[in-house]
């Protein structure tokens, strides 16, 4: 194609005509669009279904989708950041029988869609998250389960949730304590501002790594808005909003039981039990579902799914055939080499290296963390061998 | 801002931009099926980063959104070996001037797609919707001398790529 051409093609695109049945098909695509999130809440694009395929690699790349999205729900309640703003609402809540709220969590990388939740407390126990995508979990601390339900595949987990962290005397449920008195105990004053047509008052409450900017009705002293901003990640932050207090719940909101006509997934692991090994076996299993044979792209749980979503279209999972316990065992496998990950702490200053390398690459490491009063790092490479790393030898 | 209200700013949102998401995803694609799937790609962006476009960056990102879609679509299109799906090739096709010159708006069409987002919105400001240097700095927050920089650096990387498809075959 001659070089001096390009611009008069461009020209000529920009001059184009729009048929009329393109038109017609923005209307349609629309409209269709327009209905399933009306009637489903449940976006629907008619072009993804072509590419999915049927074999036990999808669906356990999807059961991949499901686990996170209870591990998202579980965060709510036990997560540091999130922890800390729930535990403010919580102050109100010691008055209230019910309450919900809605939370958002934007990130600055456009690949990284806004994330929002619907929260919703019943007591004595009962929490309920669900997602715009459809996801529902409920979680009864009193009988220590839960259950996740994936609406579009008709599918949910039962899970044990007493291996999370509920101690009232630690985790979230302290800083409920601790937040009781909010505004005496803020570290800045931040008066009054409008918010939505609202004059609020605001607080601000720095706590390790996360700066939470609470905004209060100073005629109601109601809860109105949480803001949460996190030195760690620049640019990403949470919002609660729509704090309702003492409003009818009904108890099948909280129901433990499944829908009628969706499979199950089961999942009754111990996760106080999971150990370096249970990520390793992990990684393994990822690498044989993978068709060029590589690790997880990510461990970061929000995007995960996403692309875990996007393989599957992509075609980058084998074909193959299985048992349904194998696909059990596997999906199992896979649950306690993330919560393995979910469960170390902060300062195990652990990271993940292993997109794009394959199983078998001896020479790059995948993934390392500090052990609970180690001085040394434990460094896992490619080929799933585990070194002893100083500090000053790890990986740049 | 609940449920419904989404639903409401999503209409209002989608009303405001329709007619530049039909203009700009039409010659972007210059396909009915590459355009529907870019145009619901689109429409899950919007959706999807709903809260992020109230505002006065709302065209910006409705901008970024596009052409993330139409990327999307076409990388769909093209898959994993590389190559244009042969519908499509064999659709564009033929042994008239007028064929040859759709096989080449294609071609272009798809480099454009792999452009960094930068130069993408920038060509496409300049070539597809016809507008003034002035105008893309001010949307690419850059001055007039940095918006013809951009388009000219996209010019460039469209005749790169092209200059590769042809040695491809493709």
């Amino acid at each position: 194609m001659n070089d001096d051409n390009i611009e008069k093609i461009l020209s000529e695109l920009g001059s184009q005509e729009i048929p009329a049945e393109v038109r017609k098909i923005t209307e349609e695509v629309s409209r269709d669009f327009s209905k399933t999130l009306t009637q489903s809440r449940q976006p629907k694009l008619y072009v993804l279904g072509d590419y999915l395929m049927k074999s036990r690699f999808t669906q356990l790349a999807a059961a991949a989708v499901i686990i996170i999205a209870v591990l998202l729900g579980i965060n709510q309640f036990v997560g540091r950041g999130a922890g800390a703003v729930f535990a403010s609402v919580v102050e109100q809540l010691h008055n209230a029988s019910t309450m919900t709220y809605s939370v958002v969590t934007q990130t600055p990388v456009e690949s990284m869609p806004t994330l929002r939740i619907e929260m919703a407390f019943k007591e004595p126990g009962y929490m309920r998250t669900t997602t715009p995508d459809g996801y529902i979990n409920v979680i009864d601390w009193a009988q220590n389960r839960g259950i996740s339900i994936w609406p579009v595949r008709k599918q949910y987990i039962d899970f044990e949730a007493s291996n999370y962290q509920h101690d009232p005397a630690k985790g979230a449920f302290a800083l409920v304590e601790g937040l009781r008195t909010l505004p005496c105990q803020a570290d800045e004053v931040l008066g009054e501002k409008e918010i939505d047509g609202r004059v609020l008052q605001g607080f601000r409450v720095i706590e390790e790594s996360v700066t939470n900017t609470v905004w209060v009705d100073p005629q109601t002293r109601q809860l109105v808005r949480v803001e949460m901003e996190y030195a760690d990640a620049p640019g990403m932050n949470t919002i609660m909003t729509d704090f309702q207090f003492n409003i009818e719940l009904d108890d099948s909101l909280f129901n433990l039981t499944p829908p009628e006509g969706y499979t199950p997934l089961e999942v009754h692991a111990d996760v106080s039990t999971v150990t370096e090994q249970d990520l390793i076996d992990y990684l393994k299993v990822w690498s044989t579902w993978t068709k060029d044979g590589t690790f997880p792209p990510t461990f970061n749980p929000i995007d995960l799914p996403k692309v875990t979503a996007e393989m599957i279209k992509q075609g980058e999972f084998g074909e193959g055939e299985t048992s349904e316990q194998q696909r059990q065992s596997e999906a199992m496998q896979m649950y306690r080499g993330i919560m393995f990950v979910a469960q170390l702490p902060a300062n195990s200053n652990w990271r993940y290296a292993g997109e794009s390398v394959s199983y078998g690459d001896a020479d790059t490491p995948v993934f390392w963390y500090r052990p609970a009063g180690s001085e040394t790092y434990r460094v896992i490479y490619g080929d799933l061998t585990v070194e002893e790393v100083l500090p000053e030898n790890l990986p740049r | 801002m609940d449920y419904s209200e989404q639903i409401k700013l999503f209409n209002k949102v989608r009303a405001r931009h329709s007619v530049f998401l039909l203009s700009v995803l039409w010659k972007l694609t210059g396909d009915r099926e590459l355009f529907s799937e870019a145009m619901q790609y689109t429409l899950l962006g919007i959706w999807q980063h709903i809260e992020k476009l109230n505002g006065k960056k709302a065209q910006s990102y409705i901008y970024r959104i596009a052409l993330s879609a139409n990327s999307k679509a076409w990388r769909n299109r093209i898959g994993r070996n590389g190559q244009i799906g042969a519908n499509l090739v064999s659709s564009l096709k033929g042994p008239d001037e007028k064929a040859a010159r759709t096989e080449r708006a294609a071609i272009v069409r798809r480099a454009i797609s792999e452009l960094p987002t930068k130069q993408a919105r920038a060509i496409v400001m300049r070539y597809l919707e016809q507008h003034d240097y002035d105008a893309i700095a001010t949307t690419l927050r850059c001055s007039e001398a940095g918006a013809r920089s951009h388009v000219s650096k996209a010019v460039v990387a469209l005749r790169k790529k092209l200059a590769t498809l042809a040695k491809q075959g493709k």
